[in-house]
Parts: structure tokens; sequence; C-alpha cells
């Protein structure tokens, strides 16, 4: 009988398992999320590796390092190691090459270029860098102009112009990220003069190398390390122009930067750390905290900053808050060797990989596109559509915890404050929690005051009474003792 | 007897000066009030770390270990009564062990007397108030200090100067015998290590 019911069990749970199996694939088995505690937890995937594209399903024979990807009307990769521009449709058909252009009646070719940016226009800019300059194009790869090696005062002397990464902003204010710059990015106005160094990072010193520093003489100083600012690794822009920033800098906690045009840095990080990749790791040689090499924002301020140390990709909300990791390096496919590059192409991502010269595509799982469902909605004000799209999150990952502030948030604008207080507990925001808490006090104190003030009244007559009887009792006992005597 | 009790270390906290001469010279401290002072605080550190507000409580709730608590407050208690001892027998203080364990049991009232209602309170102030709650906390810490002050002054019939000076150096005193403590036991831990490993050695040869 119990043997029947032991088989009967397991040929249910095979069949079960057998059900199951391929929904588990589709979810791509499982990454990991930081929780409030700053712990890495597993979690569903929210992006999966689609497909690969090299050189040869484009047709143009195989890349050689590339260095730079840019989606924008069409994708456009940046052969380095060729020397060539990459473009194709976005469906990745249509495919052309730029190998050279035309400038004063000569052919002019790149060298070793790193950086590409394309604007709403199509004008293409490319950080020709071994050339020292940067070229624009048109839409169709005619030479436009180039901007040379910036000349003014505030250039030290030596100075030596290698333009790795560029951006242009709508009003056509050129920001290139220059190699061995410690000012910041350089900025060209629109009509490629340079203005001035934007948005530098801080030196950071520290204390005892300061001391260290006093003590020693001026010979061992110049031996010394020099305390230099680090320099920027990548940049992109955002829709409403603001440039976000990311830094190679070991241990730095504001890894990445969104510059204002002053260039002060207004990244929100109000998520439960600040927006630095992995909190979890080692400390060894070959450990160390994450090293951005791109950044890639949407049109509703989500930003994926692309992680070359181990391979992951981190994606954050406008708020800061972490919404998903994923990718790593490896020898598989849809793994990277060293990957350089990030793009979004809708709401898929792509990555560009220097080393295997191939571009891995990843796409949304249910999970990843019901996460950036929720944060599009909030972002565009659609609170309640917002939650419901967070519930669905909880219903794939029950511990995903900013799924809960949202909620919450939507429950607090509905004035169901002591749920949105429930919420707001399990997503560990105190700051929410704490607003909610307050309307649901006053809301309760306004329904007792009435009962609480006669209660008091109450007792206060009681009182009252209490002490006149006993006063009149203490004073006929008083008038009977003297009575008697 | 019990409420006289009670009454003589309300007396001790509002009334120092008076109240440590009368514990230590008219014989009126108990050792066993001092202790359950002691247990108390205990109690009541537990309860606040497990049940203040959400605003003001940053523990892990679910990782709190009421026993692991203990040592935040039984084992500075310890310590300092020690390492105070230690110094004091040194520094011709005229106080016995009992007397500085009296002396430092007594102090603790206030910490008691403020943090039971404080937890309860907690739980219904917003972020904002929460400065409220760290003024308490904070009162209730200086009201410690100055009462183990005058009862340290008090126990070893020390002036104030010394008095400092005794408390620093306790401090210090603890940190050493933190210090031989953990030594002592990686050396026991380090011999047991090698005893252990011989054992296996014979008994795998054999």
């Amino acid at each position: 009988m119990n043997q029947k019911v032991c088989l009967l069990m397991l040929a249910l749970i095979i069949a079960l398992s057998g059900l199951e199996a391929p929904a588990a694939q589709a979810a791509g088995a499982q990454d990991y999320m930081y929780s409030y505690w700053g712990e890495s937890v597993p979690g569903p995937s929210a992006y999966v590796p689609s497909r690969t594209i090299d050189g040869r399903t484009l047709g143009v024979g195989p890349l050689s390092g590339p260095s730079d990807l840019v989606a924008a009307d069409r994708i456009y990769i940046l052969d380095a190691g060729n020397n060539r521009i990459v473009m194709a449709n976005r469906d990745w058909s249509g495919v052309k090459v730029i190998d050279s252009f035309v400038r004063d009646g000569k052919p002019d070719h790149f060298r070793n270029p790193q950086g590409i940016f394309v604007t709403g226009q199509g004008m293409i800019y490319v950080a020709d860098t071994e050339n020292h300059r940067v070229v624009q194009l048109d839409k169709d790869g005619s030479f436009v102009r180039t901007i040379e090696t910036p000349v003014s005062d505030v250039l030290r002397k030596g100075f030596e112009f290698f333009p790795v990464k560029v951006a242009v902003d709508k009003a056509n204010r050129m920001y290139v990220v220059g190699r061995g710059v410690f000012d910041g990015l350089i900025e060209f106005d629109a009509d490629g003069k340079f203005t001035k160094f934007t948005g530098a990072n801080r030196v950071k010193v520290d204390v005892l190398d300061y001391f260290w520093k006093s003590l020693s003489t001026k010979a061992q100083r110049e031996r010394l390390e020099q305390f230099i600012p680090v320099e920027f690794s990548n940049l992109d822009l955002d829709a409403e122009g603001f440039i976000y920033t990311t830094t190679s800098e070991r241990g730095s906690l504001t890894p990445i930067k969104r510059l204002n045009p002053s260039g002060i840095d207004i990244l929100r990080r109000e998520g439960y750390y600040s927006p630095q990749g992995d909190l979890e790791y080692t400390y060894t040689s070959n450990g160390g905290s994450s090293i951005f090499m791109d950044i890639d924002v949407n049109e509703y301020g989500v930003y994926s900053a692309l992680d070359i140390k181990r391979g992951r990709i981190f994606t954050y909300s406008d708020d800061g808050d972490l919404l998903y990791i994923f990718g790593k390096l490896g020898k598989q496919e849809g793994t990277f060797k060293v990957p350089v590059a990030i793009e979004r192409l809708g709401e898929d991502i792509m990555v560009l990989d220097r080393d295997l010269n191939e571009i891995t595509l990843f796409e949304p799982t249910l999970f990843g596109q019901r996460v950036n469902a929720a944060v599009q909605l909030y972002y565009e004000g659609r609170e309640q559509e917002s939650a419901q799209a967070w519930e669905d999150v909880l219903r794939l990952n029950a511990n995903y915890e900013i799924a809960y502030i949202g909620i919450g948030k939507s429950l607090l604008r509905q004035e169901k404050n002591e749920e949105a207080m429930h919420y707001f507990k399990l997503g560990m925001t105190r700051s929410y929690h704490s607003k909610a808490f307050e309307r649901h006090r006053k809301d309760v104190l306004r329904d007792h005051f009435g009962s609480v003030l006669s209660g008091i009244s109450v007792l206060v007559l009681l009182i009252v009474f209490y002490r006149i009887v006993k006063r009149r009792r203490k004073a006929r006992l008083d008038a009977h003792v003297h009575g008697t005597s | 007897m019990s409420m006289e009790l009670l009454k003589q270390s309300f007396y001790v906290i509002f009334h120092p000066f008076n109240g440590f001469w009368e514990l230590k010279n008219e014989n009126k401290g108990r050792l066993t009030l001092a202790l359950s002072l002691l247990f108390l605080l205990a109690i009541s550190n537990i309860l606040n770390r497990q049940l203040a507000g959400f605003h003001v409580n940053f523990n892990r709730l679910s990782d709190l270990n009421s026993i692991e608590e203990l040592q935040f407050v039984i084992l500075p208690f310890v310590l300092w009564c020690v390492a105070n001892w230690s110094l004091t027998t040194l520094m011709d203080g005229e106080g016995k062990f009992r007397d500085i364990v009296i002396a430092t049991g007594y102090s603790l009232l206030p910490f008691i007397l403020i943090y039971i209602p404080l937890t309860i309170i907690s739980n219904f102030i917003t972020l904002k108030e929460a400065t409220f709650y760290y003024l308490m906390q904070n009162i209730a810490f200086i009201w410690f200090i100055f009462l183990l002050f005058v009862g340290t002054m008090n126990a070893h019939q020390y002036t104030a100067g010394k008095t400092v000076v005794t408390m620093l150096l306790t401090l210090v005193v603890m940190g050493i015998i933190v210090f031989l403590g953990l030594l002592f036991f990686s050396l026991v831990q380090q011999i047991t290590n090698f005893i252990t490993t011989i054992y296996y050695e014979l008994i795998f040869r054999v």
C-alpha cells in the first residue's frame, strides 16, 4: 500500500517537473539581486541572451577589436581594428560599411577609433583616437568636418589630444573623454571650439598619504605617486540632455555620475545603496569592486552600467534603485570575455565584446518586462498601473523589495495609509513608512478625539468628586472628634 | 523591606552625593539589588532592540539573538567592575569589590527608567520626531556617567580629578583584559588543536 502511494507520488513529481522544465529554461535559470541588507540573494533572470551577431552573420568579414556600439535610427558598430564603421538597420538587415571618406578631395581614413556617437539628425561623430581628432560625418557617410586638438590657455603644455569617447547634446555641444585627461570632460561648442573642462572627478586624498608626504623631502615627494583624479571611462546622454559618466576607479562609491550643465553630479541615490555595482566582493588582486566601462540610459531614466571585471550588467532606476543584474564572463554562448560597450535596442540590450569580436543580444524575460513596465509607468506618473505591474513582479519574485515600495506609493496616493505602511515596511523604507504613519496617526487621533476627550473629562470629574467627598468626610470626622472632646 | 530598597535606589539617582554616601557608610546598599538592576537592564535592552519602533530600529530582527545581546550589558559591567577594582587596589582606593559592584549597579537605574517607556513611545513617533528618541537616549547615558562618577568617587574616597583619571584608566584596563582574554583563548585553541592532531596521528598509525 505504502509503496504504491510512493510510486504514485514519484510519477506525479516526474510528470510535474517535466511540465515545468521548459518554463524554467525560458526564465533562464537564476541571477541574483542585492537585498536591503546588502546581501546577494538569488532571483529570476531579467534578461537572457537570445543571439550573438558577429562580422560573419553581418556578411562584412570578421570584426577586429570593435570598440564601440550605438543604436540610433540604425545600429553602428565601430570596428577599431579594421578602422571602419559597420552600419545595419535595427533588424540587422541592409548592412553598410564606411571605411574611408573624402576630405578636401583626398581619401582619408580612421586610425584606431575608440568612440562613436550618432545624433537625432543622424550625424555620426567618431573619436578618431590615433589621429588626434573627432570626425563628423553625415548620415550617408560623407565628410562634414573635423574637430582637432583644442587650443586654450587652460591646457597644460605638451597636451596630446587622444579622444576616446564622444557625445553630442541637442544644442550640438560636444563632450569628449580624452585619454590621460584628468580635468574632466572636454567640452566644445557647436562651432567645434574648446570651451571648458566639465565635471572633473575630485581628488581623493588619504590622511595617511598626506602625513607621509608632509614628512618626505622634495626629492622623495617627486618620486611618490602624484595625487591625480581618476579619468572618465565613458559617457552617455539622457533624454533631458544630462551627461551620465562612468569612472573606472577601484572601490569608488560613486563610479556613476549624472552631470548637469555646470558639471555638478546630480544622480539620485535614493536606493538602499549608492549605484556602484557589486556590493559583495573579495579584496584580493583579482577581486575588487565593479569597474564600469560603459553606460546606457534609456528614455525613462533607467540606466545600465557594464562591469568589465566580472562581465555583469547592473541596471538602476532613475531613483537609483537596483533593478536587476545579469551577464557573466565565460566561454559559453551568451557570456563575455572583454565586454566594452552596452546599448539598448528598444527593450533589448546589446553588449559588444572586444575580444570575441561579437555582439550578444539580450531579451527581457517576463520578469524583466514587468520590472521595466513598472518603472516606466511610475516615471510617466501612472502610479496605479505601475502598482499593478509591481504586483506581477512580486508574483514572479516575492523577495523583490522595491516592488513593495512601488505598491505602497500607489496606496499612499489613494489614502490607504495603513496598508501603505505595511507595504513600506516590507520594502524597508523608513522615510515613506514615516509619511504613511504620520497620516495614519492623524486619522486615528481625529476619529477618536471625541471619545478620548470625553473619557478624560469624565475622569477629571470623578477625581474632583472624590476629592470633595473625601474632604467633606474628613471635615465631618474632625467635627465629630472635636465635638466629643 | 523591598519598598524601602526601591525608595533608597531612587533616592540615590536623584541625590547621588548623599545617596552613595549612605550606600557605603550606612550599609544601605544591597548586592542583590545591584545585580537585579543589572538583570533588569539586560531585559530592557533586549526589549528595546527587539520592540523599538521601525523608524528607530535598525536591527535585523530575524537575526536578533537575545542571549547574544547580553554581551552588550553583562560583559561590559563585569569588565568594568574587575578593571576598576584591579586599578583602585593599586591606587589607594578605599572601595571593596562589593562597593564597586553596588555603585555601578545602582548607576544603571536611569537606563532602565528611560529605556522601557522610550521603547513604547518609539512605536508612536515619526521619523521627524526620532530626534526626541535619540535625545532621551543621550540623557540616559549622561545621567548614568554622572552617577558612575559620583559612585566611584564615593566608593574610593577620591578627589574629582583623580576619579576622572581612574575612570579613563579603567577603560584602558578593560581593553587590556579583553586583549589578554583573546590571547588566552587563542593559545588554548592552538594547544587543543596540537593535542588532537597528535591524538589522530597516533590512532591512524597504531
